[in-house]
């Protein structure tokens, strides 16, 4: 139905790598650094859509695929939106 | 050598003959995998049908000891009485059971695997291998929750929506490995899920036969593949939910736990934001395939076909902005609330233009009421009322009086037993021919969906009146109330009327049985139905089709003027008739 | 046995049970209608042999005229519904007037806390009572909810009043009880082992009575832990 372009295969495991680095870097962050809370989630929360954007580029295949197939994956974040403000409205009632 | 249940290995290109264990044990066949779903979920079917029963034991005869209660454990009934610790247990495990390992794998399990290539002409599915793991994690997923009545302290506790904190708190629920197996169970069933839905999509978007447009599909196929979509965006919050819980439970999280900073309601905002999209995951399967079976029973073209899918679509969205109403008196936000009550009353309609699209179906038909037939339009009857019942939810005052009352579990049960349920029993018995190669007893059929129908009204209607007049769910021992101790004649009726609608179920599963080793040998085409399944020879080969057919027209063609039959299969190719243009297939 | 819903003993009875027979009426016609129409279409095309069905695909006039009046009648029962939801749950709808009693729920009992003869939660004449409410009539009542442990949920059927009590917060619910006589107070949300028996007596006092009752359990100091 659609091609991807033709690329050298990532090296998955690389990047598997990259994901693991970056989660220990999560957890030293979260008990050692001694820094806000509020720094802390900001910085937790980049760190996890850096996390998530890996894992959409490479394992979901998204840096090669058409424009068209990238869209399709970003439709369900309204939802996603849609429950973390339901549930902000909670916390701030 | 043919076992009834084995699809005979037809020449298919390309393959060694394989040993037992391949072929029927760890097969990547789509119809395989989809019977194998269909004997474990029937299975499960039963299970929940025996804790069911043990609940209506205890509420029509309460504290008296269960004929046969003396096989069960001294820490669940001593001397075969139900204890209140037990109780909840068997209220806990008939939900999770019926909703996770029956209705749910009985549609999409089965369904999804065993129509979606045969109706769409593909070989089988887009990635046969992960197919397969997709049942065995479900198996899995069966046995681990299983094992739940198995560890010490028993099984999980907390409803089948297991609300935080009581979930979380082994100290407050009574419930250590019972409770946490319940996670664990769910996150490999979301696994398996998940799985299943990758599969169904890409099959679905890629590999339709030439000519198999998206509006040439029918209604069973639509309704599975939008299914899929919601099972792959729900269940993965439910897997984070449940994992969040287990490291509650385990590893001394606080997510949900108030004493600690955690938010109770947390919990419940997760569950229901799957919860929902759950329910249409169990109704939507059903009312395709209810589609299919009533427009071959009418030998008539379905009533508004276009309308029937973006129904089904309106359905599927707007099931994700509807979650709130499971949640109007849980101490959610107000304002939330009536953002909640207008998108589920504005729910109601989609739904309501599918059954009217039905009645358009019948109306002016000629009608077969084959045993699948009468099951379709036995769940249309039956689904209607449990529709309308959803409504009194919907209308938030209200709810606050009926919410966590018997008015919710009437408006539970018909929708999933006179609505799923009867359409399962439709397609089973309607798909049979194509899977076994033997029908299942007309009369016997005929039987069991009268007796069914009658004992099932007589067990659930009147629990609209018990939950009206203010009866809890949940409840060990409704005597304890002054103004429910009144009601205990019409539990008993309930009871008896519950224990006559199982043992009805008997009929079913002996009939079940019993056809596949001594049943008449089916047919090709014994419904004279117009799908591309209904090509190949009962019980289709493996590989499906020599080469992939052309599809020239929808699957509805029911009593078409070109034709002198009353069918026009999708494939039959009439003067008229022009070579579609043909769009690379990938992996077809 | 009773076949329709409880004693209407509460102001909120009256539009709640008036929203029940509207609806009842609405998916009654929708109901016969339905039904009906299946059993007639079933009888009259049923197979005969020599007969054809009507080939036809739809009818657009159809789909919006049965889209149409199910959407119409949807809106107007969520604009009737939300009227009265505000009135009871909005946070704003509370009756200042409203008598405060603080209700700590626990598996698997109710520990009512009475604001005691100055009519103020918090001070020093406040007094505990186990699985007791009492109302006077005609006066509106705040309930404080309030959980030690797990999520319960307050609820007296003939009120027609349900509130999830939660950990963690503290909600308020208020109603006005207009009858006068004894009912239950039940735990509506699985709370535990003991959720079956979780139970209070509630009693809707005359005001005179109420203000007697008040007067002698103040003095006895009944049971339970201070608030």
């Amino acid at each position: 139905m659609h091609t991807a372009q033709p690329h050298k295969h990532p090296n998955y495991l690389l990047i598997w790598l990259y994901l693991f680095l970056l989660t220990v870097a999560e957890l030293g962050l979260a008990f050692e650094l001694p820094i806000s809370r509020n720094m802390k989630l900001i910085l937790l929360l980049f760190l996890a859509v850096w996390k998530a954007l890996l894992v959409a580029l490479f394992f979901m295949h998204l840096k090669f695929e058409r424009w068209n197939l990238r869209i399709l994956a970003i439709v369900p974040l309204p939802l996603a939106a849609i429950l973390i403000l339901a549930v902000i409205t909670e916390h701030i009632w | 050598m043919t076992t009834a249940a084995a699809p005979h290995a037809a020449p298919h290109a390309g393959h060694a003959p394989m040993g037992f264990w391949r072929k029927y044990i760890f097969s990547t066949d789509h119809k395989i995998i989809g019977i194998q779903f269909l004997f474990v979920s029937l299975f499960f079917l039963l299970v929940g049908g025996f804790l069911a029963m043990q609940i209506r034991w205890q509420l029509g005869f309460p504290g008296r000891p269960m004929p046969g209660g003396g096989i069960l454990p001294e820490t669940m009934a001593p001397g075969g009485v139900i204890l209140p610790e037990y109780y909840i247990q068997l209220v806990t495990m008939h939900g999770t059971f019926m909703v996770f390992f029956a209705i749910m794998p009985l549609l999409v399990g089965v369904f999804a695997n065993f129509l979606i290539p045969l109706k769409l002409g593909a070989h089988d599915m887009a990635f046969p291998r992960i197919n397969m793991w997709s049942f065995w994690t479900a198996f899995l997923a069966g046995m681990i929750m299983l094992a739940g009545f198995f560890v010490p302290d028993g099984a999980a506790r907390a409803g089948w929506t297991s609300y935080a904190p009581l979930s979380a708190r082994p100290d407050l629920s009574g419930a250590s490995y019972g409770q946490m197996l319940w996670c664990i169970s769910l996150v490999c069933l979301g696994l398996s899920s998940i799985l299943g839905s990758l599969n169904y999509i890409t099959t679905v978007i890629n590999n339709r036969a030439p000519g198999m447009t998206w509006f040439r599909m029918p209604l069973s196929v639509w309704a599975l593949f939008i299914t899929a979509i919601l099972g792959l965006l729900a269940l993965p919050v439910l897997s984070g939910a449940a994992i969040m819980l287990l490291f509650d439970q385990t590893i001394g999280t606080h997510f949900f736990d108030p004493a600690a900073g955690g938010q109770a309601l947390l919990w419940q905002h997760l569950f229901w934001f799957f919860g929902h999209p759950e329910v249409y995951i169990l109704i939507l399967p059903a009312m395709g395939m209810v589609s299919d079976i009533i427009a071959n029973g009418s030998r008539k073209p379905i009533f508004g076909y276009h309308s029937m899918v973006f129904a089904i679509v309106g359905i599927a969205f707007l099931g994700w902005m509807v979650w709130g109403h499971h949640m109007f008196v849980s101490g959610m936000n107000p304002t939330l609330g009536s953002t909640f009550m207008v998108s589920t009353l504005i729910i109601a309609v989609p739904s309501a233009i599918k059954v009217f699209n039905w009645m358009g179906t019948m109306w002016r038909g000629n009608l077969h009421f084959h045993v699948p037939m009468l099951n379709a339009v036995g769940f249309v009857a039956m689904f209607v009322i449990g529709g309308l019942s959803g409504i009194y939810m919907a209308a938030t005052p209200l709810d606050m009086f009926i919410h966590d009352t018997y008015f919710i579990v009437a408006h539970i049960h018909y929708v999933l037993f006179g609505g799923s349920l009867f359409a399962l029993f439709g397609a089973i018995t309607y798909w049979y021919p194509k899977m076994f190669g033997r029908v299942m007893s007309e009369r016997w059929g005929k039987i069991h969906f009268w007796l069914t129908l009658l004992f099932y009204n007589c067990t659930f209607f009147p629990m609209h009146i018990y939950g009206m007049g203010g009866a809890m769910r949940r409840i060990y021992d409704p005597t304890q109330y002054d103004f429910l101790r009144p009601y205990q004649p019409l539990n008993q009726f309930i009871t008896i009327s519950a224990f006559l609608l199982f043992a009805t179920q008997l009929i079913f599963f002996v009939n079940f049985w019993w056809s596949l080793f001594k049943g008449k040998k089916a047919e090709q085409n014994p419904w004279h139905d117009n799908g591309l399944e209904w090509t190949l020879p009962s019980p289709a080969p493996h590989g499906n089709w020599e080469r992939v057919p052309t599809v020239y027209r929808g699957p509805y063609e029911f009593s078409s003027p070109e034709v002198a039959e009353d069918y026009l299969p999708q494939t039959r190719k009439l003067p008229t008739d022009r070579e579609p243009v043909l769009a690379p297939v990938a992996g077809a | 046995m009773h076949w329709w819903l409880p004693l209407k003993a509460s102001t909120f009875a009256g539009p709640i049970d008036g929203l029940f027979i509207a609806i009842l009426i609405i998916t009654g016609i929708a109901f016969v209608v339905v039904e009906a129409g299946l059993i007639w279409f079933i009888v009259r095309y049923r197979r005969r042999p020599g007969r054809k069905a009507f080939y036809t695909h739809g009818n657009a006039r159809a789909e919006v005229i049965w889209t149409a009046i199910p959407a119409v009648t949807m809106v107007a029962l969520g604009v009737i519904s939300n009227h009265y939801w505000v009135q009871i749950k909005g946070r704003n709808s509370i009756p200042p007037n409203a008598y405060p009693i603080a209700i700590h729920a626990k598996q698997f009992e109710w520990q009512i806390t009475y604001p005691g003869p100055d009519g103020r939660l918090g001070t020093a004449d406040d007094f505990t009572v186990r699985n007791q409410l009492h109302v006077p009539v005609g006066q509106p009542v705040v309930v404080h909810l309030s959980s030690e442990d797990v999520i319960h949920s307050f609820y007296v059927p003939q009120l027609r009043v349900r509130q999830d009590v939660v950990p963690g917060m503290d909600i308020k619910a208020w109603f006005q009880a207009t009858v006068p006589g004894d009912y239950e107070l039940a735990c509506s949300q699985l709370c535990g082992m003991g959720h079956y028996k979780m139970r209070a007596r509630v009693t809707v006092h005359t005001q005179a009575d109420f203000d007697a009752w008040m007067k002698q359990a103040a003095q006895a100091g009944t049971g339970g832990t201070g608030s």
